[in-house]
């Protein structure tokens, strides 16, 4: 048996995708490959996946990170590749196969950027959104794991805030907790954002996970 | 644009992934390479649409023509209509999301009576008349056709829909598009098109017949104008192994009813239970080999990575080679970890290995459809079980480990009695002592009877087809009847909804004067009419009284048998005589043996050449 660490997109309309049907559709199209996937033993085996960081519906990401084991430990890593890239669906992309360095538990933040398309004044929009993060209260509801709630303070949690713009629209950049033990839902900040600038119409913006962080800011691996 | 509309609401709505599109084997071409658009409609959520067999059939039937493609279209939930309607969005398939008014022909399968008025929603949606009369005499608004089993009976909304597929549709479909093809193509007349498909064996076009009625209410006559047959016969497929079958199924994102490879393993029915419309319009009976069902299936498990394959048809345990049948698909599912389900079965013929293998892929919780308490009642309606079977089958089931046991009803059946219903009770009760007189019951675990209760609902092509149907009333007595005569804590009921059975029973018998009352409950605001929370039942009821329209006339009247009923220029093969002879048997308590045992003589043969698989293959009859 043989751990691999896959990286893959989930673009367009697989944004839509929730977290549990993704892994209904990827043990799907594992199936519909030649991969020797690993199953639990027991009377009812289910092949083991292990997510990084479940994406919040509708939100892109450009290397999310899907752990698997092999049974057979010879097959071939560009092979797992060209499968998967044969099964998948559209959206979807397998783009490397690696030994996992790190326990996907060591991911605690991610690296967003959100683009608003058709803004008609997008410089003043710009700057209402860097006046609202440096204003330093933008509250969202945040469930708590008893099942209730808390309000957070976003601006207590983001790093690295920039906007910028062009005469198309405008775009966002920021890093945001993304751990097992905390982390903070871009969706709700951009809501909420939004609802503080006058703008909250807005529904055509897509917001974009770059990459996945360990500790220190530094590329989880 | 609505394109980018599309966008702006899909982060709004409730699983999204239901609307984008982009599923595994969805197909999508290039507009100008297609000659024929086709927008295949389900009156009802993604979730149930995308479980249906007979759309996934029709769907790469007409995407298999290199020139025409289909698309799918299902009725938007609650928020999203909305979101549509606000946003001024047309309703748009899924896979172009292109609006309904670009196809050539819209589709729609009527799988139950209660979906009516989304079918009218629908087309409202995307901005078409919602009457043939009004959408002009050009083939520039799409041709709205419409099959399933509930255009056995079409009359309810022969008013809205241009085209009826009768029958079953791999044939007849492709025949249609290919004639509408070539009518585009040389510029003819909407009139001219409809003529010449109402040709086509099968194709029913309602505008082409004309009614009239009597003092009563009844029909004084049906006739055909314009050269249209006098009568319409059923299209039946001869040949199940050389007929289409797809080699993949567009695989769902989100979760679905039936979310898995499905096979028919035949049509038809052998048994002839006296209330079931699907046993007799769907015969007669044709059979698939083993080898094609294998090789179909083992191609479907490959294209899609389902895990789980479900034979499909009724009465499935009625294939002549079931053994045979099982042992093959077991022997290639169960190494490639796909589990083999088998809805509606009866386990007793097994032998223990096999059942031990299929025990080994799934252990399916134990469901019996008794349909009735009494024997007296069960020959009635010629369900040939004894109760003596049932328990039996109950034992060898809590011997096995079982614990809980699901029982199907019905009451308001033809000649019940109230010890008819308690009889339901009575057996329940029996099933239940069945289990404490296991020696080797598990310790300390209880029996769980659960007993789904329905309604009887006559339906046309059955030989209750001219039968009154309770009244709510009086299956709201029966229903209480049986929970104050019930004394045992293990049985639970579940009952249906009365007001939703009262209305499928005026709708499943009901005429041409029901499209008034059909648009009158859509423009009233009902919509997802079998959908218990979403049901508006004063809405209807208003619709009624605002058209002048009786229910009783449809519900609870006895008809006669030289009535002139809705259906009858319709031939599904099953003849009427049979029918009444049927009948008649059953106000005697007289059963019938099943096709195996003996051809009862139904007809249905005469659609299919002569044949029946259930017949001998010499017998001509
Ligand atoms: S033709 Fe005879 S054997 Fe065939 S379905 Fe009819 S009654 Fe049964």
């Amino acid at each position: 048996m043989r751990s691999i660490r896959i990286w893959f997109t989930k673009k367009d309309t697989a944004r839509y995708i929730s977290h549990l049907d993704l892994t209904r559709c990827l043990i799907r199209a594992f199936r519909r490959t030649d991969i020797p996937l690993w199953y639990t033993e027991g009377f009812n085996p289910h092949p083991y996946l292990v997510f990084g960081m479940p994406l919040p519906l509708g939100v892109e990401g450009l290397r999310e990170v899907l752990d698997i084991r092999l049974n057979d430990d010879d097959y071939p890593d560009e092979r797992v590749l060209s499968e998967l890239n044969r099964a998948t669906v559209p959206g979807i992309e397998f783009l490397e196969v690696s030994a996992p360095k790190e326990k996907p538990l060591a991911i605690v933040l991610g690296k967003y950027s959100v683009i608003i398309p058709d803004v008609e004044a997008p410089e003043e929009f710009s700057n209402k959104c860097k006046t609202a993060v440096a204003e330093g209260n933008i509250t969202i509801e945040k469930k708590t794991k008893k099942g209730g709630t808390k309000e957070i303070n976003v601006c207590e949690h983001i790093r690295h805030f920039h906007s910028s713009f062009d005469k198309n629209g405008v775009i966002l950049s920021f890093v945001l907790p993304a751990g097992n033990d905390f982390t903070v839902n871009p969706v709700l900040f951009c809501n909420k954002l939004f609802e503080i600038i006058g703008e909250s119409d807005i529904t055509n913006h897509k917001i974009i996970r770059h990459i996945l962080m360990a500790k220190d800011e530094k590329e989880f691996r | 644009m609505y394109k980018d509309k599309i966008e702006k609401i899909l982060p709004l709505v409730q699983k999204p992934a239901r609307y984008t599109g982009g599923e595994l084997n969805s197909v999508v071409k290039n507009k100008d390479d297609i000659d024929i658009r086709f927008a295949f409609c389900f009156p009802d959520t993604y979730e149930i649409g995308m479980s249906h067999l007979g759309m996934k059939i029709l769907y790469s039937l007409i995407n298999s023509k290199e020139n025409y493609w289909c698309e799918r279209v299902f009725a938007p939930d609650t928020d999203m209509e909305e979101a549509l309607r606000k946003n001024n969005i047309p309703l748009f398939a899924l896979e172009s999301r292109d609006a309904l008014t670009e196809f050539d022909a819209i589709g729609f399968t009527l799988q139950y009576e209660l979906c009516y008025t989304n079918v009218l929603n629908m087309l409202n949606l995307s901005n078409i008349p919602l009457r043939s009369k009004d959408r002009g005499d050009t083939l520039d608004t799409p041709i709205i056709v419409a099959g399933g089993p509930c255009a056995c009976n079409p009359e309810p909304l022969a008013d809205f829909i241009d085209i009826f597929e009768i029958g079953e549709g791999e044939e007849m479909m492709i025949e249609l598009l290919d004639l509408l093809n070539e009518y585009k193509k040389n510029n003819k007349s909407r009139k001219e098109f409809l003529l010449a498909a109402s040709k086509i064996e099968g194709i029913y076009v309602p505008s082409l017949y004309s009614v009239t009625y009597n003092e009563d209410g009844t029909i004084k006559e049906f006739t055909a104008t314009n050269g249209a047959p006098r009568v319409i016969n059923k299209r039946v497929v001869s040949d199940l192994d050389n007929v289409f079958y797809p080699e993949s199924f567009v695989v769902p994102f989100v979760e679905v009813v039936h979310d898995r490879v499905v096979h028919e393993i035949f049509r038809g029915c052998i048994r002839g239970c006296r209330f079931c419309q699907a046993g007799f319009w769907y015969r007669p009976i044709r059979e698939k080999t083993v080898e094609t069902i294998s090789k179909q299936s083992q191609k479907l498990a490959c294209t899609t990575g389902y895990d789980e394959l479900s034979l499909c048809s009724l009465s499935s345990s009625d294939y002549t080679k079931i053994t045979e049948l099982l042992e093959e698909l077991l022997g290639w599912a169960v190494p490639q970890k796909i589990n083999v389900a088998l809805p509606s079965l009866r386990i007793d013929n097994f032998s223990d290995e096999l059942k031990e293998k299929l025990a080994l892929v799934r252990r399916s919780g134990l469901t019996f459809a008794a349909e009735a308490g009494t024997q007296r009642m069960r020959d009635v309606i010629n369900k040939n079980i004894s109760e003596e079977e049932i328990l039996s089958t109950c034992r060898k089931a809590f011997v096995g480990g079982w614990t809980a046991v699901k029982l199907y009803f019905m009451i308001g059946l033809p000649t019940e009695t109230d010890d008819d219903v308690v009889g339901i009770n009575v057996l329940s009760q029996k099933v239940v002592e069945e289990f404490y007189s296991n020696p080797d019951k598990p310790k300390g675990k209880g029996v769980n009877v659960s007993a789904g209760v329905s309604s009887f609902v006559p339906k046309p092509w059955t030989p209750f087809q001219w039968e009154a149907q309770d009244t709510r009333e009086e299956l709201k007595r029966k229903q209480q009847l049986l929970l104050e005569t019930c004394t045992s804590k293990k049985i639970v009921f579940r009952f249906h909804n009365t007001d939703l059975t009262f209305l499928e029973g005026i709708f499943a018998r009901g005429d041409r004067k029901l499209c008034d009352v059909i648009e009158a409950a859509y423009k009233n605001g009902c919509t997802f009419d079998s959908w218990d929370d979403k049901f508006n039942f004063d809405g209807w009821m208003k619709a009624f009284e605002d058209c002048g329209i009786s229910t009783e006339f449809y519900g609870s009247r006895k008809r006669s048998y030289d009535e002139i009923l809705p259906w009858d220029h319709i031939n599904s093969g099953v003849s009427k005589a049979f029918l009444i002879a049927e009948n008649e048997k059953a106000k005697n308590a007289e059963t019938t043996a099943h096709c195996r045992q003996k051809c009862a003589g139904c007809g249905s043969n005469k659609l299919n050449g002569g044949k029946c698989d259930a017949l001998n293959k010499n017998m001509v009859h």
